[in-house]
This record gives structure tokens, sequence and C-alpha cells, in this order.
């Protein structure tokens, strides 16, 4: 698996709540509703503030967490990225910031 | 012919809903249940302002109705996203039909419409290009069996219909919108040629007389008119959304002709006009008298629509009812084949295992 | 007018013609049925409700004996809602647990003012246990030990919360118990008041307990959610209890709702909010006695932090 390391990621407009052992996410467009662990609704957070590329996500999310930014690091913020977009949750933006998909 | 009095002053003039009693509102809560018409008549009120002189009995129904309607609408709109990002890669036009391009376009009718399916219509070319990409991205067909597979890609306007399998929602991919053995042959392309592009986005809607001329076929000359008071609403919504554009009503007869499709549009003008009070101009209704059958033939007509649009006391129907039923289910049929074909598509259909259960009728 | 004083000939009479509007909590349901078995279970388990007169009905329901030869040889029922036969015909002799069964249905089907938890609910000093878990689990065991012992039922099957102000509308309606519950609760309970087993349903064998008549002359009390129970019946074992995180609880909350879907954000904000409130446990049991002390010494929950 590879992401366009550019890619803009955008979040889905949503609503959330943390808890102690998870964040729960609904879907405002999709309807659906997930519980995640925390790291996921942290980069969630980060996405709905500003989209942003893989790359910048995990800096941050290292910083934040005390953490090396590590090409492990940055693999598996990568992979946590493919999986919200399989959930629905997040989307690609083009460059220009319009989604790939028009609707 | 005539609707029910309680349901006709709910579709026609909603704001006097304020003054029903309680058992009146009863009635009415009951019949439009039936009809699949409790959301449509809470969009209405509630575009009026008159939602708060509902009692609160009826009204938690009402709300309830279109609760459930909004969220058909949302995961229809999703839906949509779904699909234009399963077909991006195809640089042929595609076009969203009835419920979802009501929505697409924001039409008024939108509102307290409760759809499901989401239809596309693309050009015959590209069916195996579009049956390709949405197998790719999640979509499986319905399991049916083999008549069921060669009664569709040999017969029909339509694919075997597609259901997503985690979201389990369902797509019918047209090419044409009506059976090529049936008995109307609208050109496709012509359809096509004419289609809308919606502002700042990849997908198409049929011309608005187009997209009048669809449901009426899809009421007159496809279905059987089980809902039949829904798809006269549907068309007198149509017809008054579209009535104030230039030349909307030349253009639809106009169209009517050249797309054999001039029967059903006749039918859709004289009954939303006589049960809706569709404000059809007089002139308009004249010329489409040409499109009329015979004096007989739209008498029986005039009595199975009475019929179809009309609740049924509770418990079981009545004989008269099952019989008006009937008819219409077997002039769907017949409409759709050729009389050949009917006996051994019905013969086939008598004997088939029970359980093999699809929407083919 | 109560249903126990209509008096048993006019009730089966207005049964068999125009039908009675009883109502259970926030709705009315129309009945109306010539069957004796559906008769004798009003006049039973619904003695206390409340006859509506003419006016409006949220549900119209009929059982009545089909058009066919089974309304003489293997005698069945076929239910209507709102003129909709929902189920397959069933046996005559199950008529009652068919209304039952129906009019559960119907609350389902209709409404969505509220999110509804397939679960059992009963109150204590102004706070609500909801009792919720898979079929077979014991909620309704576990919910009529309660009742017996002073819980006020709220309801056996469906709770409802109301989206906004997350309080407990009851149905007080009969608490429906299974197979070997039945006899444990006769035993349990004697002083309550039982109907007659029915058997081959398609849950097994059924009973019905009649609720409370204090319970009934409540139900238009709602109640705050004090505690989400995840009960589950484990023969033999010692009572086990275990207070839940809350991303846990709402994950296993999330699989006993009915009609969250069509709620939407509304329904995901009424649920965290519940989730919030209430204080969550896991809570497995075989002993009566040892369930029911557990529960009356339940703290109620502390108000939690916004957010």
């Amino acid at each position: 698996m590879s992401v366009a390391p550019n890619l803009l990621w955008k979040a889905a407009p949503l609503l959330t709540k943390c808890w102690e052992d998870g964040v729960a996410v609904y879907n405002l467009e999709s309807g659906s509703t997930h519980l995640l662990t925390s790291a996921a609704g942290e980069i969630l957070k980060y996405l709905s503030e500003n989209p942003a590329p893989a790359f910048d996500l995990s800096i941050r999310f290292a910083a934040e967490n005390n953490l090396v930014a590590d090409p492990e690091l940055h693999y598996n913020i990568e992979l946590l990225l493919h999986q919200l977009d399989s959930l629905g949750l997040i989307e690609p933006l083009t460059r220009e910031g319009v989604s790939t998909w028009r609707g | 012919m005539q609707l029910d009095p309680l349901i006709e002053r709910a579709l026609v003039h909603p704001e006097s809903l304020a003054q029903l009693n309680i058992s009146q509102w009863d009635r009415l809560i009951a019949s439009a249940r039936r009809l699949g018409l409790l959301a449509r008549i809470q969009a209405l009120l509630a575009e009026r302002g008159s939602l708060e002189a509902v009692p609160p009995q009826p009204r938690l129904h009402l709300d309830s109705a279109r609760l459930v309607a909004d969220n058909e609408q949302r995961i229809m709109r999703w839906e949509i996203g779904r699909i234009g990002r399963a077909l991006s890669d195809l640089s042929k036009p595609v076009i969203f039909l009835k419920g979802a391009a009501y929505l697409l376009a924001g039409l008024p009718l939108a509102r307290g419409r409760i759809s499901s399916d989401i239809d596309i219509l693309v050009d015959k070319a590209d069916l195996a290009a579009v049956e390709r990409l949405l197998l790719e991205h999640g979509w499986e067909h319905l399991k049916i069996d083999e008549y069921d597979q060669y009664y569709y890609r040999a017969w029909s306007h339509e694919l075997p219909p597609l259901r997503h399998r985690e979201r389990y929602t369902t797509i019918d991919v047209h090419h044409t919108i009506l059976p090529p053995t049936g008995r109307c042959h609208p050109d496709p392309k012509k359809l096509l040629a004419e289609a809308v592009a919606l502002e700042g986005s990849n997908y198409k809607i049929l011309a608005p007389a187009d997209m009048v001329l669809h449901s009426a076929a899809h009421a007159f000359q496809d279905g059987d008119l089980v809902h039949g008071l829904r798809d006269l609403v549907d068309l007198d919504d149509l017809l008054r959304y579209h009535a104030a554009e230039t030349d909307f009503w030349d253009r639809l007869l106009r169209r009517g002709v050249e797309l054999d499709l001039a029967r059903p549009l006749y039918y859709a003008l004289r009954y939303s006009r006589s049960l809706l009070h569709t404000p059809v101009p007089r002139d308009v209704m004249e010329e489409a008298e040409r499109f009329a059958p015979v004096k007989l033939a739209c008498l029986i007509m005039d009595r199975l629509v009475g019929h179809a649009v009309n609740d049924r006391l509770s418990g079981a129907p009545g004989l008269l009812k099952t019989v008006a039923a009937w008819t219409l289910y077997m002039r769907q049929h017949w409409l759709r084949m050729p009389p050949w074909l009917l006996a051994c598509h019905l013969l086939h259909q008598m004997w088939r295992p029970q359980k093999l259960r699809t929407r083919l009728g | 007018m109560k249903v126990c004083q209509l008096g048993a000939a006019e009730l089966y009479r207005s049964l068999r013609n125009s039908g009675i509007r009883i109502r259970t909590g926030p709705f009315v349901c129309h009945l109306q049925s010539p069957l004796p078995a559906v008769a004798e279970g009003v006049e039973t388990f619904y003695q206390d409700f409340t006859c509506e007169p003419e006016g409006f009905a949220d549900f119209y329901l009929q059982l009545v004996r089909p058009r066919n030869v089974h309304r003489f040889w293997r005698p069945q029922v076929t239910c209507y809602l709102n003129g909709d036969s929902p189920f397959s015909p069933l046996p005559s002799d199950q008529a009652f647990a068919a209304f039952e069964s129906l009019l559960n249905w119907s609350i389902y089907k209709t409404t969505y003012s509220y999110l509804i938890i397939h679960g059992a609910c009963v109150e204590r000093n102004g706070y609500a246990a909801i009792l919720t878990a898979p079929p077979g689990s014991g909620k309704s065991t576990l919910c009529a030990a309660l009742v017996s012992r002073g819980w006020r039922l709220l309801t056996d099957e469906l709770t409802l919360l109301a989206p906004e102000s997350g309080s407990i509308s009851p149905l007080a309606r009969p608490i429906s118990l299974k197979n070997d519950a039945i006899d444990v609760l006769r035993e349990y309970a004697p002083r309550e008041t039982f109907g007659a087993k029915i058997y081959h349903t398609v849950k097994g064998t059924i009973a019905h307990m009649r609720p409370p008549a204090e319970s009934v002359r409540r139900m238009h009390d709602c109640a705050v959610p004090g505690w989400l129970i995840f009960p589950k019946y484990v023969a033999k074992a010692p009572t086990k209890t275990a207070l839940l995180p809350k991303g846990q609880a709402f994950m296993r909350l999330s699989s006993g709702l009915v009609n969250y879907a069509v709620l939407g954000a509304r329904g995901f904000e009424a649920l965290t909010r519940l989730i919030d409130r209430a204080n969550c446990f896991s809570f497995s049991y075989s002993d009566l006695d040892d369930a029911v002390a557990w529960f009356d010494e339940l703290e109620p929950p502390r108000q939690s932090a916004a957010g």
C-alpha cells in the first residue's frame, strides 16, 4: 500500500465523543458510527481542523505524543489513513483542495 | 374517479388541515400511512409553517415518517458520492434518474420522499465498463438464477440489480428507460444528448421535459401503479416546478412525441390534473387529447387508476380492488413484452421455486 | 375507565366488534379480535390499563382467524397492523403472545420520537436501570425478579429513551418469561399473577407476568437513567459484576439498538449522553436473591463533568 505523499486528506463532518478507552465517532454524511482508538481519534481531530498530508500528520502526532517521527511511524500513520478512508471518515483532496470525486 | 377527501385536502390544501378534529386526523394518518404519503404531508405542512397546529399524537407519526424519509435521503446522498467515486475513471456520462436526480437537483419534491434504490442511465456501449467498475468497488450481483440473469440481459432495460456488499444499498444500471421488448421505444441516445450537467460536478440528470416523461413512463407504461398516488404526487410536483419555465409545455408535448412516450404523457396529464388539480393549461390538455386511447380504454383506465390511488380499508382488500390490482399487474407485463414472450415468462414465474424472489414481478 | 371496570362480557363484546383502545405509555393501541385467547389475555394482564374513548389511535391491531381451512382445522391466528400482515399466521393458542409481539413490532416500526433500546428497564428512587443483552441472556427473568421485590416496572422489552431529555418513558406492559424461567419465577414470586404456559412459540415456551398495578398507575412518570446493565444468566455461577469502561459499554449497547440509524446525529448524541450519565456494568448471575441484593445496593451515578 502506498499513498501519494503530497495527497491532502480531509475529514468528513463528524461528531465525536472521547472516553478513556476509545473515541466514538459519527459520520454526519454516511450515518455510520465507529469506536476508534485514541490514536485514530487524534488524527481525525487534526484533519477536522485542517486538511493535511500524511507526513505533516505524523510529525504533529509525534510531537504531541513524545514520539520519534521515524519511518515506522510514518508508515503506521499512512496505514491508519488508508483505514480511515475505507471507513469513509476521511477523503483525499487534489492539491487544489477539491475532492478527487465530485458530487 | 376521485381521491379520498381527506387525502385530497392534505395534498392540495394542506393549510386547511388545522381545522381537522382528532378523529379525522386518525383517519388521515391511517390512510396516508397506507399510501406512503405521511412524510410528504409532513413536508407540505412544514413548508407552510402549519406543523405547530397539528395535535401531538398525529404529529408524532408525521414527524417519525419524515425522519425515515430524511434518513433515506441521507443514505442516497452518500451513495451517490460513493458511486461517483467508483465511476470517476469512466470518462462517459452517467445520468442519475428519479429520486437521486431530484435530490441532486435540489427539487422541492425530494423533501419527504421515500427513495430506496439508485437508478443510473448510461450508454449501452458503456454498460460493461460500468458493471466492472462497480464490481471492483464493492458491489455484487444479487443472487438470482440463470433465468433472471438471462431475462435482464436479453430483454430488459437494465442490468440485474447490484447490491453493495457492506452497505446493502442497491443500484440499478439502465441503458434505456423502458424495456426494449415493450411497446414504447424512447431513444436513449436522445435522452443522453439532452441531459443536463449539474454545476460543479460530473453528474448529469435528464432535461426537465425528459424527467417528466420518464416519471410518466415509470407510472403508466412500466409500472402496475401499486404506488399510484405517490407516482402522481411526483408528477404533479415536477409539472408545477417546471411549469414556469419558458416553453416548457410545448417542449413537453413535442418531446413526448419524439420519445414515443405520448400515451403515458397523456395519462400523466389527465390524472394529475383531475386528481391533484395540477395547473395544466387547457390548450395543452386539448393538444394532449390527440394521444389518448379509445374511449373505452380510457374509461377502464379511469377505474383502474381510481382503485390504485385510494387506500383500501383495513383488513383484506375487497374483490373489486383485487381485480383492479391484478388487471394492472397484467397490463404492466402486457406493455413490457410481446405476447409470446409474456406467455413464456409467466409460465416460468408460475413454476419457479417460491424462495427465489426477484424484482421482475 | 380501566379495562377491569368494563366487565368481562362488555370487554369480550367490544373486542369482537368495534375493538377497544388501550393506552400504554405514550401510545394508544386499538385492538380488535374475536379470539377468546386474546380477550382472556387482555382481561388478565391489562386489567389496570386505561381504555381510551374514541379519538386517535397510534396503532390498529387486528388478530383474526384466517379465511381458509385454518379457520377451523389446526386453527391459526392472522395478525394485522394498520391493515398489513407482518407475520405468518400462528397457532391460535399463541394468540395473546402474538398480540404482545405485534404491539412490540408496532412500536418498533412506527416510532422514531424515541431511541429504542432492546431491553428491560426498572426504576427505584428516581433512577432507572436499563437491562440490555442478546436474547436468552435472562433480562426478563431479572426484570421480573426485581419488579417482584419492589422495583417499578418501566418496560420488559422496549426501552424508550427521549433523545433530547434522555429520560425514559414507561410502557408498563406484561413481562414475558421463557422456558425454565417461568417455574423459577413462579416459585420466587408466588404472589405475582402469571398466565398459563404457551407452548411451541418461536422463543420456546412463554408465560406472562402481570405488571404491578402501581407500575401501571405510574406509566406516565418518566425516569432518569442511572445504570446500564448487561446481564447474563450463568447457571450455578456466583454473581459477578464489573464496571465497564465507557467505550466498551458503547459498543455493547450499540448491538441492542433498534432504530438508531434513522435518528442519525440525535441518536448518537442521545447514546453518548446515556453512556456518560449512567454507570455501566456487566453482570452475570444465577441466584435471584443475590442479584436483587446487588441491585438494591447500587449507588446513584455521580453527576459527570460535561463532554
